[in-house]
């Protein structure tokens, strides 16, 4: 990698690693591997198969950098491109985004939650990190997508084939689930 | 509103998704309960918390795996253009192609164009209106109209043939042999296009073949002329 390309604009450099500028291509993957590394951990779970799915997310990249026009962002083109990726390995192990019952969980029903005890304040990311691990698949991935990535309900759906209210009925029962983890820790 | 239902639009009215009316109802039932507002509390805290999460790195050794990836898709992409007209053209320098590699060469070109050609002529779908079959049942079969890029590469192409014809004469009659053999497919392949473009003048895919074939003619054009220097 050069240093001349640290300066570089992200689309100037798929420009160029489109061209076989390799050291535009490293430093793409050195500017965006951890944001691409971290949503595959969050949505898998597992540190092995995200850095597998990472290495296939920059490889699929490697194979379409040409076809980048720039008309979207650079990281919300690749930020799409992993979100993809994942969704795919997710859909081949048969993972249901509509019910959550798989590794034994049933679904939540709507129970009422007891105000006390509160989560406490020193409860921090790396606690909530943990409790993400421990949630189903399905709302796992929606809240991922939604409050860690920013997602709005309606690309949730379109991605997942859902619909918005299933969508919206997944985080609520993410964030509930993750409140009795996280309560279960104090 | 009890503190089922309001528990049930907590996540909604944090996003704030609900409507003017509904949250007015979950606001007024979180003043008034202390456990729904706890768990509001919470989930308010966890949205937070899922907001300000750090980015987490892999190993430093993947970019290496990456790295190892990317040179072999290269070597075997490089690999695969060497091996196609480039590399044609490459042995046909070196006289080294045989009777039926020039047999297969011209076979593999008559079945693409039969492809073409099936693909120019396959049916309509029916989402094609009744009137704009007419329009195309109607349009004269000659009504053709080369677009600039082709008008260029024709222009390019007599230039070259012209240049061409001066230099014919001085060559070896083994080379004189091979041009004329090239130039054979190259001519019978925009022949063919030219038969397809009578059929299907306003199909895109007749064109790109064309703009093809004549590229293909000026590459041919151009090495020999080469030659000469």
């Amino acid at each position: 990698m050069t240093n001349t390309h640290q300066l570089t604009s992200d689309f100037d450099l798929a420009r160029a690693a489109s061209l076989g500028d390799r050291g535009a291509f490293e430093e793409l993957y050195h500017r965006h591997h951890r944001r691409v590394y971290s949503l595959c951990l969050r949505m898998t779970s597992n540190p092995s198969e995200a850095e597998d799915l990472t290495q296939d997310v920059f490889i699929q990249l490697f194979r379409r950098i040409g076809s980048y026009r720039g008309e979207a962002a650079f990281s919300t083109w690749l930020h799409r491109l992993t979100v993809n990726q994942v969704l795919m390995r997710l859909r081949k192990k048969d993972i249901k985004f509509e019910t959550t019952t798989t590794d034994g969980e049933l679904p939540i029903n709507a129970e009422l939650q007891s105000g006390s005890p509160i989560i406490p304040p020193f409860i921090d990311a790396i606690a909530l990190e943990r409790a993400i691990t421990q949630l189903p698949p399905g709302y796992r991935t929606v809240f991922v997508l939604h409050d860690i990535e920013g997602y709005e309900h309606e690309e949730i759906a379109n991605l997942l084939n859902i619909t918005v209210g299933t969508s919206k009925s997944q985080l609520h029962k993410a964030r509930i689930k993750l409140r009795s983890l996280l309560l279960k820790k104090v | 509103m009890n503190c089922l239902d309001c528990q049930d639009l907590l996540s909604e009215y944090i996003d704030g998704d609900l409507k003017p009316n509904k949250r007015l109802m979950v606001s007024d039932h979180l003043k008034s309960c202390q456990n729904c507002s706890l768990v509001h509390q919470d989930l308010k805290h966890i949205v937070g918390l899922g907001q300000q999460l750090p980015l987490l790195a892999p190993e430093n050794a993947l970019w290496k795996k990456i790295e190892k990836e990317i040179s072999e898709i290269s070597t075997l992409e490089n690999s695969k253009s060497k091996s196609s007209w480039a590399k044609f053209w490459q042995h046909r320098w070196q006289f080294s192609i045989s009777a039926p590699q020039l047999t297969g060469a011209l076979a593999t070109v008559a079945i693409l164009l039969f492809l073409a050609s099936s693909f120019s002529y396959a049916p309509q779908n029916s989402a094609l209106s009744s009137s704009m079959q007419n329009t195309i049942v109607a349009r004269p079969a000659n009504a053709y109209v080369a677009n600039p890029t082709e008008m260029e590469l024709t222009g390019t192409i007599e230039r070259l043939s012209h240049n061409i014809k001066e230099s014919y004469q001085e060559w070896d009659p083994e080379i004189q042999s091979l041009y004329d053999r090239n130039l054979l497919l190259v001519n019978q392949t925009i022949e063919d296009c030219n038969q397809l473009s009578k059929r299907s003048p306003e199909d895109p895919v007749v064109h790109e073949l064309m703009i093809t074939a004549y590229q293909e003619k000026i590459r041919l054009l151009e090495q020999f002329l080469s030659y000469n220097k």
